[in-house]
């Protein structure tokens, strides 16, 4: 079932020794996607400690949240992995997965084929996608060095989004929550500087919802 | 080439003036006849004499109304039509477009608790703007409409106007609101109906969806049927401001252009600042701009995009960046600010109980709030006037005339009451008669020299914390008008930049600044901003466009009282050969 119809998005292989599948159910609310999201960790690698989870807004068919997640190979791969998931998410969810190799493959429904398509090379090129599962995630609570967030976590590098900043400057994480991104083929962690020496992850755990919407 | 010199001004106050938070003033010093008008400051005199010339002041003013008896008559404060304006009567007075009430189903206020406020904190005019939705068009439009009269009445100086916080189809949410009239309720509601993203289950706006180019067109068919309905005479007057335009990041550029250009003088700009500005001391983010890209944003936008920049939305504090890509099209395109006062940081009042089966659905509106007794700091909104401030230049005093001065441009904002006033002027060099002020254009000939004149009124009183405000910085920011934009999306103005930067050593009285320019080759523009410079940071396209700009808010961190800004719209030079 290898899928030539979707020639907008390039091909793209998955990491040595991993895979990648991205999915979608069209949903255009982040929190919607992160229960397809945290369903698909639980039956792809559920006790990968590698596993990395991302959500993406992606533009096919129109611009929504798809979600991907990369573990380590083992257990069925190519038709079976798919026509596993397909079993244990439901047929309403589009998939491609990736690998081995530069082969990419497709089930569900047309309409969601594109987006989980480029959710999943999204991820495989590490071009794009907020993280939301990532090794070394634990560590990250508290107050710690910059440089022990770069070295036991995934994270790799740090940019701070409200200007320069001291490389000996410390991350204060608040309820644990930290969604780096992918950009470029790295996994950044946006910040800001409340302080000197002080940086705080960019992004909000249950921004407000106000104002009817 | 700026230079500042100041002139002791300076007005001493006698008078006991605690503005400490919660303290009750119940008389603002423009209208309190027992302060003699060589004690007020500028700014206050000049309201004062709007409103004695209006007859709201003097013997037997407070027990007058001037809008007679009825919906029908409130608009003869203005007789009518709007006056035509030299810039040399102007005085500016000051609002907030974008208040809610019990009418919203996030909101608690009676109209009344927000206009006594409003009042007691300076503003002059003031705009109710309960959310769109199903049960507002059905019951709320209608029933809030007697307490506005009321508020009318009961506050013959302030103007308070009925509008609506509709959902844009496709986008955010914008303030809509009508000149006072027999059919203000009709045709608020008729709109609300036909166009509100809520009732008309089309607020949804994704790109590439099938049903966004319909939506968006809905938005557009929208304001064009406003404008009919001022054409044909239903309404006087309406005017419409996206609200928060940069929260969700899903306000497209080329839905702003498309609304600018749907009727002319209709939908005349956006927030500057947004309101909520006191959701950093409940631990929020400033202005409830905590959010992060989404599927409905337009994808451009960067992160940055995301969060306000000393409290006002990045399409504004960005120096070259999308309101300046508007302004140097060569359209209007004007800010204001304003509270979005839902509920408000430190207050006692909470809503009222419902009865045994009522709901907001059913009743339209929330019971009346109630006295708690214990200050209520889980809130993120001020009180109208207690933090943001609209001041548009009227030269009379009425409904038509607010809104022609909205119109027109001849709007500064400021927060935290950071100056008294502010004078801006474009002078052909050596002119007496050839200037032009803020939303106005000054045609010079080719080769031409201008002046640019500031005179600011630094602050004269504590501020609504009780604290000084204390002026720092005042920058200038032009840019070339260059035409429309190919790129309906595009938001970059290129040739924007900070072209000149002011410190104000003085710590009271009147600072008058000056700058001169070059001969005038091209169409240009110049606006203002101003800062007490306690929070700057590199601005979004670098030190070499904005090396002082306003730093990107952190949510929770810092006090708004603590980052102060006040920005002007500008004055364009056109140029003829």
């Amino acid at each position: 079932m290898i899928d030539t119809a979707v020639p907008a998005v390039p091909l793209a292989a998955a990491p040595a020794g991993r895979r990648v599948v991205g999915a979608t159910r069209l949903d255009a609310d982040a929190h919607d996607a992160e229960h397809l999201l945290a369903d698909l960790v639980r039956v792809v690698a559920a006790n990968d400690p590698s596993v990395v989870a991302c959500t993406h807004l992606v533009s096919s068919p129109w611009r929504h949240v798809a979600v991907s997640v990369s573990f380590a190979a083992a257990g069925p791969a190519g038709p079976e992995l798919v026509a596993g998931l397909a079993a244990a998410l439901g047929e309403d969810v589009a998939l491609a997965a990736i690998g081995p190799g530069p082969v990419t493959l497709h089930r569900g429904p047309d309409q969601g084929r594109r987006g989980a398509r480029e959710a999943a090379v999204e991820h495989a090129t590490r071009s794009e996608g907020k993280v939301v599962v990532f090794p070394g995630q634990q560590a990250l609570v508290g107050e710690l060095p910059l440089a022990e967030v770069l070295t036991a976590s995934a994270v790799e590098q740090i940019e701070c989004l409200s200007g320069a900043y001291e490389p000996d400057s410390t991350l204060r994480v608040v309820g644990g929550f930290v969604r780096p991104r992918l950009r470029a083929g790295a996994m950044v962690l946006h910040c800001s500087s409340p302080g000197p020496r002080e940086l705080v992850p960019w992004e909000m755990e249950n921004p407000p919802q106000c104002g009817g919407h | 080439m700026g230079h500042s010199h100041g002139h002791d001004h300076h007005h001493d106050h006698d008078h006991d003036h605690d503005h400490g938070h919660g303290s009750a003033h119940p008389t603002p010093e423009a209208v309190d006849t027992s302060i003699p008008d060589s004690e007020l400051s500028p700014r206050d005199l000049s309201r004062r004499t709007l409103l004695r010339n209006a007859g709201l002041l003097g013997a037997g003013a407070g027990a007058m109304s001037v809008f007679g008896t009825g919906v029908g008559t409130a608009a003869a404060a203005s007789g009518g039509k709007a006056k035509a304006v030299e810039d040399d009567e102007l005085t500016y007075v000051a609002g907030d477009h974008h208040i809610h009430t019990q009418f919203s189903s996030d909101g608690m206020y009676r109209v009344e608790d927000q206009a006594r406020r409003a009042a007691e904190y300076g503003l002059d005019w003031m705009v109710v703007t309960d959310h769109g939705s199903a049960a507002h068009a059905k019951i709320g439009v209608e029933k809030v409409n007697p307490e506005i009269v009321a508020s009318r009445e009961a506050n013959p100086r302030t103007l308070v106007f009925q509008g609506l916080e509709w959902n844009i189809p496709a986008a955010e949410h914008g303030t809509v609101f009508v000149a006072p009239g027999p059919n203000e309720v009709a045709v608020l509601k008729e709109f609300e109906n036909t166009f509100d993203g809520s009732v008309t289950g089309t607020s949804s706006g994704v790109p590439g969806a099938p049903t966004t180019p319909a939506r968006e067109a809905l938005a557009i068919t929208g304001i064009q049927w406003m404008a009919q309905q001022k054409q044909a005479g239903r309404v006087q007057d309406a005017i419409m401001f996206a609200n928060h335009p940069a929260r969700l990041g899903i306000d497209s550029p080329h839905e702003i252009r498309g609304w600018r250009d749907a009727a002319p003088g209709i939908f005349t700009g956006f927030e500057g600042a947004p309101g909520h500005q006191a959701a950093q001391l409940e631990g929020g983010a400033r202005g409830a701009y905590g959010n992060s890209p989404g599927a409905a944003s337009f994808p451009a936008y960067p992160l940055a995009s995301y969060r306000t920049h000393g409290g006002f939305d990045w399409m504004t504090a960005t120096v070259g960046g999308l309101w300046d890509s508007l302004l140097a099209e060569g359209r209007p395109w004007w800010i204001t600010a304003n509270s979005d006062s839902h509920s408000n940081y430190g207050d006692r009042l909470v809503r009222g109980a419902f009865g045994p089966g009522e709901d907001f659905n059913t009743l339209g509106q929330y019971n009346d709030p109630i006295d708690s007794g214990v200050p209520q700091l889980d809130r993120s909104d001020f009180w109208p006037g207690q933090y943001s401030r609209t001041h548009v230049g009227v030269s009379r005093f009425g409904y038509l005339d607010v809104m022609s001065g909205l119109r027109a441009g001849r709007i500064w904002v400021d927060h935290g009451q950071l100056i008294d006033g502010i004078d801006v002027r474009l002078r052909l060099r050596g002119s007496e008669q050839r200037t032009a002020t803020l939303g106005g254009v000054l045609t010079v000939p080719r080769g031409s020299r201008v002046d640019l004149e500031v005179t600011i009124d630094l602050a004269s009183r504590p501020n609504l914390a009780g604290e000084m405000p204390r002026l720092r910085r005042v920058d200038a920011i032009a840019g070339a008008v260059t035409g429309l934009s190919t790129d309906k999306d595009s938001f970059r103005a290129p040739q924007t930049t900070v072209v000149e930067s002011f410190e104000v050593s003085q710590a009271s009285g009147r600072v008058e600044l000056s700058m001169r320019f070059r001969p005038v080759e091209e169409a240009f523009y110049v606006r203002l901003r101003g800062t007490d410079a306690n929070r700057t940071g590199v601005g979004f396209y670098g030190a070499s466009v904005d090396p002082e700009g306003p730093a990107m808010d952190i949510p929770g961190q810092g006090s708004p009282w603590e980052d102060l800004w006040f920005y002007t719209n500008p004055i364009w030079v056109n140029v003829t050969p």
